[in-house]
């Protein structure tokens, strides 16, 4: 041993020197990185004569295109592209991409070190120029691409891009999957492909719908096979339509504990986020079923909170009011922008279960265009104000 | 008329033990004379934000404590098309409290009151919906703002909705605004009245072009913003957009700052050091706390003499803390690094406020020359920075302005104007 520590002090003595004084501190601007396998991954969407592109990159990528590292300090650059193949300048709202963006001498200064103006400088240069310009509108035929410093989320970052003309707007929704997560497009793939045709059921009309959410199954099940959330909502769309909608207000991907429907967990969950204060604490489970109306996809899905909410004492408790949180749920998704129907049918919970329930099932239709209030249509069934509700505690 | 003033639940006292519960629903209610109404194609809405103290009495526990706030609301339906109307809480607020929840935050103080508690929360909660020809009111628990509350109210029906914004001061807070007569900053002789979009730009560019020390003699940083509306519009956008008064500088105040700053926690509220245009300081500032007091935007707002259509017209100053520093030219000891491309932060601010809904255009105005980065100026606190020379101009109504609505004023392009010596003009 004692023989052996002069040897690493002598090997480690330099580099530590080095570290101390040197390569800690030092900043060399690295050379321009290989964009091709990062282009030739990027997802694209094409829009109203916008094309937008987008990926992320892997940590080994974003060392070598910024020579800093930083994921360590909370940021993930979204390399992205848009061509304007409209006849005005387009403006790229950043906020509507992230509210909390990071602006790029902010990133920099994340990266400075004291008494080291000349490597300071070196890094704001860098991290400027790889930005994503921002400071002049895109003009028509123009093609821009660059880095938008963004907040990091977990798996596929779903990117909604605002681009704004005059008395003009249009949006595009990216699903960027994360490249360090090879699963993530084999798990969505295997949840689309989940019925095959001869399985399906297609329904045409209003009625037809109705009626087969009506016997789709009340509730979920835990893993005592007990009857525990009901599934009180109905969602109709491509993935691409209601994930954006639900992201929009502030779900987001997370793992919750299983239940069971159809007998197998659910395909999907997210739970609530919110920027500047406690989110309400909404967790949503989806099933895919193999109803098809006017060839969208159905999805069950149970909304439910723990008992308490944000005051919960034990995070695994449910509310007995299941109710109040589907409401709540329902009505913050009317500001989703992209609702295009809803309507209240039958046959969420039942007597087994604990959870006290109206037994309503909103049925909610999601679709690309971009719908205000005003117009969201409703489906001629169940009134709500005919609907007698379950007697408060 | 005499209020006649009922006492809940009296007597819970003896179950209490040691803790109690007697709330006070007095009719009329202690804020009676802050009632705002506003009324839209039959449908009239009245409004109003108990202070904590009248939260407390009317609830019977401390609901600010747990950052809930309450907000009275009547709805008056006589709509002639015989419809029902739900008023929508998510878009007062999309993390609003049930009433079950928030009784629930209470019950470890008191257990054996839950559910009286509970019941009461409940016989006060606004209960949707409002049937044709009546009128339904009670409260909405959401989350709890300071110094001036916006509250957006939207009732929807079937393929029908109508909007509605109330802006309150709580007469309770010592917010930077009340230290001034917002009526009367300017004499009437003193009001320049502009009708046309030209005369407006002319006028804006000739506005100072940046903040003072209080002596007038040193130069800070740029006067980059312009606003144009009615305040309640204005003070609502931002406050939709999570942008917090500001209280003034108080020992109490510059207490809560300095524990944010060493325990790197969020004060929504700190208190904002003066610069001075026109010979005094800022009339109102706002903020929005982003991680923590090191990343923060706050802007500055001077109400200037111009009146376009009869319409306010504010100049102010954006920059955004990207770190912070000691020093003694502020009473707050620290000072914030700002981002030295003060454009960046005008940007963000334009795009925060677009989604708003209230901006209904947006132009930019030349105010100075340029500031290239290789030879930057700096504020009154020593940090640099470069502009285009641009100020942005927003004009405010009322709600809801669609994203698409936005118009864009032919004025200057500050697209053209390049921060990099060398960088050409596209």
């Amino acid at each position: 041993m004692s023989r052996r520590a002069p040897r690493i002090a002598a090997v480690l003595g330099p580099g530590l020197l080095a570290g101390l004084l040197g390569s800690c501190a030092s900043f060399d601007t690295p050379p321009p990185a290989d964009l091709g396998p990062v282009r030739s991954r990027a997802v694209e969407e094409t829009d109203e004569g916008v094309r937008a592109a987008a990926a992320l990159l892997t940590s080994d990528e974003l060392l070598a295109t910024f020579g800093l590292d930083l994921e360590a300090r909370g940021v993930q650059p979204l390399w992205l592209e848009v061509e304007n193949g409209t006849d005005q300048p387009l403006f790229f709202i950043v906020t509507g991409l992230d509210p909390e963006y990071f602006a790029p001498l902010e990133v920099a200064h994340l990266h400075h070190r004291r008494f080291s103006g000349d490597r300071n400088r070196r890094v704001d240069e860098h991290l400027a120029a790889l930005a994503f310009d921002n400071r002049s509108g895109i003009l028509p035929g123009e093609v821009r691409s660059g880095f938008v410093y963004t907040n990091p989320s977990i798996g596929t970052k779903v990117v909604d891009l605002d681009l704004l003309g005059d008395e003009w707007a249009t949006t595009l929704t990216l699903f960027v999957p994360d490249p360090a997560d090879a699963e993530a497009a084999a798990r969505r793939s295997t949840i689309e492909a989940r019925f095959s045709s001869p399985e399906l059921v297609h329904l045409e009309d209003d009625a037809e719908l109705r009626a087969a959410l009506a016997d789709l199954p009340c509730c979920a099940q835990d893993a005592t096979g007990e009857h525990v959330a009901p599934l009180n909502l109905a969602v109709v769309g491509e993935i691409d339509r209601w994930v954006p909608a639900f992201q929009r207000r502030g779900y987001r991907y997370t793992e919750v504990s299983p239940l069971s429907a159809f007998q197998r967990p659910q395909d999907a969950a997210g739970r609530r986020n919110a920027r500047w204060v406690d989110a309400q604490p909404h967790v949503v489970r989806f099933w895919q079923t193999p109803l098809r109306f006017r060839s969208l996809p159905v999805w069950l899905a149970a909304v439910e909170t723990p008992r308490g909410g944000r005051f919960a004492r034990e995070p695994d408790s449910r509310e007995a009011d299941a109710d109040a949180a589907r409401d709540d749920a329902v009505v913050d998704l009317l500001y989703c922008q992209n609702l295009a129907r809803m309507g209240f049918a039958r046959g969420a919970g039942c007597a087994a279960s604990r959870a006290r329930t109206d037994g309503v099932r909103v049925a909610l239709v999601f679709d690309e265009r971009t719908i205000p209030l005003d117009e969201i249509r409703f489906f001629d069934w169940e009134r709500l104000v005919d609907i007698p509700r379950p007697s408060a505690p | 008329m005499a209020p006649a003033r009922s006492i809940l639940l009296a007597g819970l006292l003896a179950l209490a033990g040691c803790r109690s519960f007697d709330p006070v629903v007095e009719d009329p209610p202690p804020f009676a004379d802050r009632v705002q109404a506003q009324a839209a194609e039959g449908v009239t809405v009245s409004c109003a934000v108990p202070t904590r103290a009248e939260a407390e009495a009317l609830y019977g526990v401390d609901l600010a404590r747990f950052g809930i706030q309450p907000i009275w609301l009547e709805v008056d339906n006589r709509d002639a098309d015989d419809r029902f109307w739900w008023l929508l809480p998510a878009g007062m607020d999309p993390h609003h409290y049930s009433p079950t929840e928030a009784a629930y935050a209470f019950h470890a103080d008191a257990s054996s009151l839950a559910e009286e508690i509970e019941g009461h929360f409940r016989e006060l909660h606004f209960a949707n919906p409002v049937p044709p020809g009546s009128k339904v009111s009670g409260y909405l628990l959401v989350n709890l703002d300071e110094g001036y509350k916006a509250v957006d109210v939207d009732l929807m029906s079937r393929e029908a909705s109508r909007s509605f914004t109330f802006v309150f001061v709580d007469p309770d807070f010592r917010a930077d605004f009340t230290r001034v007569d917002l009526d009367a900053i300017w004499a009437p002789e003193e009001l320049v009245h502009l009708d046309t979009e030209d005369e407006l730009r002319a006028a804006i560019a000739d506005l100072p072009t940046c903040t003072n020390d209080r002596s007038g003699e040193s130069e800070g940083d740029p006067l980059n913003l312009v606003m144009v509306g009615e305040r309640r519009e204005v003070f609502a956008a931002m406050v939709r957009r999570g942008w917090h008064a500001t209280e003034l500088i108080t020992r109490g105040s510059l207490w809560r700052t300095v524990k944010s700053f060493l325990s790197g926690s969020r004060y929504r509220y700190s208190p904002i050091s003066p610069l001075y245009v026109y010979g005094r300081p800022q009339d109102f500032s706002a903020q929005k706390a982003r991680g923590s007091i090191n990343e923060r935007n706050h802007m500055r707002f001077w109400q200037t003499p111009l009146r376009f259509r009869g319409r306010e017209v504010w100049v102010g100053q954006i920059s955004r803390d990207i770190g912070v520093k000691f020093t003694l030219k502020s009473p707050t000891i620290s000072t914030h690094v700002i981002d030295p491309d003060v454009d960046e932060a005008r940007r963000y601010l334009l795009e925060d406020l677009a989604y708003s809904q209230t901006v209904v255009s947006v132009g930019f105005v030349r105010a100075q020359e340029r500031v290239t980065r290789e030879a930057p100026r700096f504020n009154l606190v020593g940090d640099p920075y470069f502009t285009d020379g641009h100020r942005v101009v927003m004009f405010f109504e009322r709600r809801p302005v669609a994203l698409d609505a936005m118009r864009f004023l032919p004025w200057d392009d500050p697209g053209k104007v390049r921060i990099l010596t060398e960088e050409a003009a596209p």
